[in-house]
């Protein structure tokens, strides 16, 4: 038996008109406000970010073709020139859509912390091969903190996204349930 | 929709969103959009500044969502933004200042949820429009369903004892409209 007070809630609801032309103008700022155009300022700041990425991986692969660089540092170079294509690829892409894109941001942040990482690695490595130099071990010690300082906060984001994940299948679950409860009580 | 379906949509696409799922706003607008556009339609004099004032609340959700800690909370954190945006936008100052004695007598009148009396929801939305504006809103919230009395108190900002007593003067006072006009029909 269906609740007197959904019915009325929904009957109230559909009671309600607005005039189209008010509709139209509020849908379309609507979707504007969903669907947000790249402005003027992303724009720039956008071809700003691709011209210095784009300048950056020149630089990075002049020098490694100019001069002798040891392969593992070769390794660390060649990473970080990738990430900085790979994001100007995103950027380009977006400028071309005229859409900041928030998986754009995502994917441009992750391949910015991967090259990150191998730098990372690269530099302790170089640091203990170099173990009698005391230079090369304080850098090696300050990039493992800053590592160590990374890899906490990446966790920590990922036990957040899996406990949202987890909650999200449940109530995916129970929506599901919820919608077979409707149908049974209609039929 | 059920309002147990509705809610479990309403955290699921808040844990979206959360995620970093920026497609779970949409369908979140189009759940949520009539109830919060009828609840503003109550308090605002116009169609268009009903409309202006649920798209600024739309504007201020989109930039505070990440701040809901409770994803169950969603409802009464889009009436408390809506009601804010309808504040301080349209400046009402009656939804801030109720005449206290005329509830001081009903701190503990027994709250009934009977709405057998409310059957035809066309009469009871123009008898909603001759109301005082204070009783109009609590007997909107009160018929869309969607907080709680401890969620309402919490939202005008007054005790649940206060806003039982709100409630049972808004019935009686639409209850009486509603019988003036069966009695001229």
């Amino acid at each position: 038996m269906p609740d007197p007070s959904e019915e009325l809630r929904q009957q109230l609801l559909d009671v309600q008109t607005i005039s189209p032309a008010l509709r139209e103008t509020y849908q379309k700022r609507l979707d504007a406000l969903i669907h947000p155009p790249l402005t003027r300022q992303s724009s720039v700041l956008g071809t700003v970010l691709l011209i210095l990425l784009l300048g950056c991986s020149a630089l990075i692969v002049r020098a490694d073709v100019l001069h002798h660089v040891a392969p593992l540092m070769l390794v660390g170079h060649l990473s970080l020139a990738v990430a900085f294509l790979t994001a100007s690829f995103y950027i380009v892409r977006d400028l071309r859509k005229r859409k900041q894109s928030r998986t754009s941001v995502l994917s441009i942040a992750g391949i910015l912390t991967v090259a990150a990482g191998i730098l990372t690695v690269v530099a302790l490595l170089l640091g203990l091969s170099h173990s009698s130099d005391p230079k090369a071990l304080f850098g090696a010690f300050y990039v493992f903190v800053f590592y160590f300082a990374c890899t906490t906060w990446s966790l920590d984001s990922r036990i957040a996204a899996a406990e949202l994940s987890g909650r999200e299948q449940a109530l995916r679950i129970e929506c599901r349930l919820a919608d077979l409860a409707e149908r049974l009580q209609k039929a | 929709m059920t309002r147990e379906r509705q809610l479990h949509e309403s955290e699921l696409l808040v844990v979206r969103w959360k995620r970093g799922d920026r497609d779970a706003f949409e369908p979140m607008v189009e759940l949520w959009e009539k109830p919060l556009l009828y609840y503003l339609r109550q308090l605002v004099s116009s169609e268009a500044d009903a409309l202006e004032v649920l798209q600024e609340t739309w504007l201020r959700i989109l930039r505070s969502l990440h701040s809901l800690r409770d994803p169950r909370a969603l409802p009464a954190f889009l009436y408390r933004t809506a009601r804010n945006v309808a504040l301080t936008r349209l400046k009402q100052p009656e939804l801030l200042e109720l005449d206290a004695k005329e509830f001081q007598d009903l701190r503990d009148d027994r709250q009934s949820d009977c709405f057998s009396d409310f059957h035809n929801a066309e009469q009871v939305h123009h008898a909603l429009a001759r109301l005082p504006l204070a009783q109009r809103e609590i007997l909107t919230l009160f018929f869309l369903k969607d907080l709680s009395l401890e969620e309402m108190s919490a939202l005008l900002g007054v005790p649940v004892g206060t806003v039982k007593s709100r409630l049972h003067y808004a019935k009686r006072a639409i209850k009486e409209i509603l019988t003036q006009g069966e009695n001229h029909a």
